[in-house]
């Protein structure tokens, strides 16, 4: 199956922050993190989903700020400024970092048949329900905008990084 | 017999908190010690209170510190009608505390609040590391488990924390001369220089320290005798954090002496520059007012996590330099700030440490000053003299 366009633009946004490393360096403990997050919505219904990403953003914003360095982030931020003139790059970054994080998460584990791999695909899952071009969880980022702060921030953050779809090819932009 | 002490709220808007005055021209005015006095409000319920001795060698910065039990009605802005008023009388009340002067200067001190955890380094180096230049910094300022200083590791969990990270730092003192005198403004570094406590205060209200830094020499024309003179000189801090308070507050003052001498010491003109190293994110925002120099604030709006930094001076700060000019780590190097204060005799500072308030960071930092450094609470024995919110310096 070819690969959205929204994970090629997260591959993308990685390597220009160059956290792919610190990323792959720190994968257990941030595997660690990510499911006590996930298994702390389980259960939840399709708003777990937006609480797990809310839960899981600003560590992921750690982990681009660790992993990455300031001429490499303004590198990455300036790209997305870009495409999406009006986007809170930063969100977009961690959106995108996230998607990456979770992504080569499960890629890894299903190469190494790991015990890991239901918690990523529900993961991935959670992440998918929220991006619009997906509808096979029940519903977008939009649908579940009107809750709370929290709920629009995801949602706004995810709609943005969503207009990846419509963003030339990654690998024609840097 | 029962005193009366008027409240002077200068804003136009009800104001609760603590309030500060020199405590000696109360006691001189009322005849009442600083360890047998309540403070009472208009239905006879105690105000906690507390003395603090800043200086044990100078009784003159003696401060009473309270705090009002409910807000007070709004007043002109130029002090000239009280909004409330408090009792003072002898009493064996709720008694202020007036702490002992330590034994023994340690290698550090800290401060809590209860919201915020100070860890303030009198010595230059805390480890075996070798690296001396940390006296007078705070190397950590915690709010719960969160390392305000490097917000991010500390979000991560699992790398280790910026050993380099500190703010509050004083580095560098410049005393400068007549122009007439022919002689170049004398820079003094202190963060590689020790300090000494001087003094612990502890009470309801807050709790601070007084430390001083290590002797030195200030060579200065004196015109009277036209000749150079030296005075052996110690920079005063006194740090006091209030209770459920994120912000830190710090009077500072140079006292010098003349050398081999019994003369008095005398408060001299200072200029201190500040240096922090601390992570507020890629490419923080300053946000400073040209105009109104008393105070700054450093923020990060975008994104998920919003650490922020606000600072505010009676005394006038110049533009902040970021990244610190001449950093040796260029890599991290956006992590460092530095400022100077303009030159004064004293100088009372504030500090903010936020993170993902509900109040942007340069709205609170902005108050802080208002209430805090621009129009303090005061408080004035009735038919006496109106006492503002300092040390009485």
């Amino acid at each position: 199956m070819p690969e959205q366009p929204v994970f090629e633009n997260a591959s993308h946004a990685v390597k220009l922050l160059n956290a792919d490393e610190f990323i792959k360096k720190h994968r257990s403990e941030i595997f660690e993190r990510l499911a006590g997050a996930e298994a702390s919505v389980k259960g939840m219904g399709p708003e777990g989903n937006v609480v797990f990403v809310a839960e899981c953003l600003p560590f992921v914003a750690a982990i681009v700020h660790v992993g990455s360095t300031l001429d490499k982030f303004r590198e990455a931020r300036d790209w997305v400024r870009g495409k999406l003139e009006h986007a809170d790059a930063v969100s977009v970054l961690s959106a995108l970092t996230f998607l990456y994080i979770v992504d080569k998460g499960l890629e890894f584990a299903t190469q190494q048949n790991s015990a890991e791999l239901p918690v990523w695909q529900s993961m991935r899952s959670r992440l998918e329900s929220l991006l619009p071009a997906s509808g096979s969880a029940g519903g977008s980022a939009s649908a579940l905008s009107a809750q709370s702060p929290a709920h629009i921030s995801v949602a706004t953050t995810l709609e943005s990084v969503s207009a990846a779809d419509s963003w030339p090819s990654a690998n024609q932009s840097s | 017999m029962r005193f009366e002490i008027d409240v002077f709220n200068p804003s136009d808007y009800a104001r609760g908190g603590p309030v500060t005055a020199p405590w000696q021209p109360i006691q001189r005015a009322t005849g009442i010690g600083a360890n047998a006095f309540q403070l009472l409000d208009g239905n006879g319920r105690g105000i906690s209170a507390q003395i603090d001795r800043i200086d044990p060698a100078d009784p003159s910065l003696d401060t009473l510190v309270f705090s009002l039990p409910s807000r007070v009605a709004p007043g002109p802005d130029d002090y000239s009608r009280a909004s409330a008023t408090v009792f003072l009388e002898a009493g064996s009340g709720p008694r202020p505390e007036v702490s002992p002067v330590p034994a023994d200067s340690p290698a550090r001190v800290e401060l809590s609040s209860g919201a915020l955890t100070v860890s303030l380094s009198l010595a230059p180096c805390q480890d075996d590391s070798g690296h001396d230049w940390f006296a007078g910094s705070a190397q950590s300022v915690r709010r719960g488990a969160t390392e305000m200083l490097d917000v991010w590791r500390s979000l991560l969990g699992f790398v280790e924390h910026d050993p380099e990270k500190r703010c509050v730092q004083i580095d560098r003192l410049l005393l400068s001369q007549p122009p007439r005198a022919g002689l170049p403004d004398q820079e003094i570094h202190l963060h590689k220089s020790p300090y000494q406590l001087v003094s612990v205060c502890s009470g309801p209200i807050r709790e601070g320290y007084t430390i001083m830094s290590a002797p030195f020499g200030y060579v200065y024309w004196d015109p009277s005798e036209g000749s150079r003179e030296t005075l052996v000189c110690n920079f005063f801090r006194s740090v006091s954090l209030y209770r459920g308070s994120d912000c830190v507050v710090e009077e500072l003052w140079l006292k010098g002496t003349a050398a081999g001498g019994d003369a008095e010491s005398t408060n001299l003109s200072f200029s201190a520059r500040y240096f922090a190293n601390m992570n507020l994110g890629f490419d923080p925002v300053v946000y400073r007012f040209e105009t109104v120099p008393d105070w700054f604030a450093v923020g990060y709006p975008d994104g998920d996590v919003h650490p922020g930094y606000g600072f505010a001076t009676d005394a006038h700060a110049r533009h902040l330099r970021h990244p610190h000019p001449g950093y040796p780590d260029a890599r991290n190097a956006y992590r460092t700030f530095s400022w100077e204060l303009h030159p004064s005799k004293r100088a009372r500072c504030l500090h903010l440490f936020y993170l993902d308030g509900a109040v942007p960071v340069e709205h609170r930092a902005g108050h802080a000053w208002y209430e805090e450094i621009y129009k303090p609470l005061r408080i004035k024995i009735r038919g006496g003299r109106t006492h503002a919110g300092t040390t009485g310096l």
